[in-house]
């Protein structure tokens, strides 16, 4: 599994979408259905990809496409 | 103040309702954004009538009232002269869920800077509540009964993200910097940022269903 493949899954799944709709140059806050939603994603990204990243990073992160790299930059594979 | 929305528009109707402006803004959401996003303009927007009415005596329509943001925090100006009312002397927090939108006004000099959160109650994952609330928090949720774990829980989200917003962080701030000590029926009497007491008032909404809405009121600095 890619990364991508990988990060689209990992935010389906948390946010109970269907993979179809989470495209690379989705916004994340256009998939959250409200501010809880948003933060339990973000909150999750550093156990699920077992990394150290600052809430304020994670933040401004806007698309899944920012995410895919952004993990990437902090040597997720 | 404050006031609820839950009308649901029809797409012609809602161009009446908006600027120009704003109506570029609500067409380019995403389609299962835009009824939530409409409803928390509308509250505030019948809100700003409703306080320009009262303060100047005009009657301004819902399209002279725009609503843009300004960071983290929605301010508005009105197309035609609005009287005694100024912008710069309020302060505006709008929140909406998919059904219902809410917004909250102040008068700044009077009442200082304001925040308003409604969400649905629901429940929450163990995981979620260590990452959003303190030790004390969490430790407060579980002398309460069963059956009001999950409305507790969604009140200290409520009141935590209300807070940031009169603060004008938003979440921004994660929330676990905001302590709150609250009684075992929801009423804060204490509020710390980054260990530091706090001044805030609050009032808890009367909301239909299992909707949890709060205002919080912070002074400015």
């Amino acid at each position: 599994m890619t990364l991508e493949e990988r990060t689209i899954s990992f935010i389906a799944t948390t946010l109970k979408k269907d993979p179809q709709v989470v495209g690379l140059d989705v916004k994340i806050e256009d998939l959250a259905e409200d501010s809880i939603e948003l933060f339990g994603l973000i909150s999750s990204f550093e156990k699920e990809f077992q990394l150290e990243a600052s809430y304020e990073d994670l933040l401004d992160i806007e698309t899944v496409g920012d995410i895919v790299a952004y993990l990437r930059q902090k040597g997720v594979e | 103040m404050f006031e609820i929305w839950n009308k649901t528009l029809s797409r012609t109707e809602v161009s009446r309702y908006l600027s120009r402006e704003e109506y570029v803004v609500w067409e380019n959401l995403p389609l299962q954004k835009q009824r939530s996003w409409l409803n928390g303009r509308l509250a505030a927007k019948r809100l700003l009538q409703k306080g320009i009415k009262q303060a100047s005596g005009k009657r301004l329509s819902f399209a002279e009232i725009e609503i843009t943001s300004a960071g983290k925090r929605p301010v508005f100006r009105c197309t035609r002269q609005g009287g005694d009312f100024h912008p710069g002397n309020h302060c505006l927090s709008i929140s909406h869920t998919k059904e219902s939108g809410i917004a909250a006004l102040s008068f700044i000099p009077d009442e200082g800077l304001v925040g308003i959160d409604m969400e649905n109650e629901r429940q929450f994952t163990a995981a979620f509540l260590e990452a959003f609330l303190t030790k004390n928090e969490r430790d407060s949720i579980f002398l309460c009964p069963p059956q009001s774990r999950d409305a507790y829980a969604t009140l200290y989200w409520c009141y935590k993200e209300a807070y940031l917003k009169a603060r004008g962080t938003g979440l921004r701030t994660h929330p676990q910097s905001i302590e709150i000590s609250m009684d075992k029926n929801g009423e804060p009497s204490e509020l710390r940022q980054d260990g530091r007491k706090t001044a805030f008032r609050s009032k808890r909404l009367a909301l239909p269903g299992r909707k949890i809405g709060v205002i919080v009121y912070a002074p400015i600095g």
